[in-house]
């Protein structure tokens, strides 16, 4: 009977597709990685090329002491009234219009003044670090 | 991308915050809540603190593409910090503190 030859399946692997799929990952990773932005805050040092803006108006001062209090022009808060008070302040006004003085006593924590300048990113509120010496 | 954020680096807890931001070539700076600094993952003494960071910013010759990552474990000082800043003011090169993310 003439039954047809069943042709064989090769056992060979092809490398190229591999290549290809290699090829493709990479180029994945390298165009998604510079989206990732790490967890940080900036600074803004001075005597960088930061534009200066003159303001004769009093600003409104937040003191972060070494036990972790928080006062907002003297007056001594929480984080929460603080958020309540920062909310205020920049309410229906320009992003970046509205400025704070950090004051920093000696010994404050960094989580401390962190948590504030969290805040301050939060409502686009600028804000001047005044370490204590 | 969706790996990197549970990626843990250091070995311990930075500020939490949600802030992020996009830094050029760094020079990591690492102090921990004993007064233990690292420059570029080696110790370092806190009086040659500005040394080591001049140099390493002069070896990498581009002030204005060279930032200072400063990781603060959580219960640092902030005055610790201030003086590393006060270095990345003279050398005229940006300064980020690494916080993570609040979960």
């Amino acid at each position: 009977m003439g039954f047809k030859k069943r042709s064989k399946v090769s056992a060979e692997f092809n490398m190229s597709s591999l290549t290809d799929i290699i090829f493709l990952l990479l180029i994945f990773f390298m165009l998604t990685s510079t989206l990732v932005a790490p967890n940080a805050i900036n600074f803004n040092l001075p005597g960088s090329s930061q534009k200066r803006v003159e303001s004769t108006r009093s600003l409104d001062e937040i003191r972060i002491n070494s036990t972790g209090r928080y006062y907002y022009n003297n007056r001594n808060i929480t984080l929460i009234e603080m958020e309540q008070q920062l909310q205020r302040l920049s309410a229906g006004k320009e992003p970046k219009s509205e400025s704070v003085i950090i004051s920093i006593d000696k010994g404050a924590k960094v989580e401390d003044v962190v948590a504030v300048m969290d805040l301050t990113l939060k409502f686009e509120i600028n804000r001047v670090l005044a370490p204590e010496k | 991308m969706l790996t990197s954020n549970f990626v843990r680096i250091q070995p311990f807890e930075l500020p939490a915050s949600d802030s992020k931001t996009v830094a050029p070539v760094s020079i990591v700076v690492s102090i921990t809540k004993d007064g233990v600094y690292d420059v570029d993952n080696a110790p370092c003494r806190r009086e040659d603190l500005a040394g080591r960071i001049t140099a390493a910013v002069r070896k990498l010759n581009d002030p204005e593409h060279t930032a200072i990552t400063i990781v603060a474990e959580t219960g640092t000082d902030f005055e610790k910090v201030t003086e590393v800043l006060g270095i990345a003011a003279a050398l005229k090169v940006q300064a980020i503190l690494a916080t993570q993310p609040k979960s």
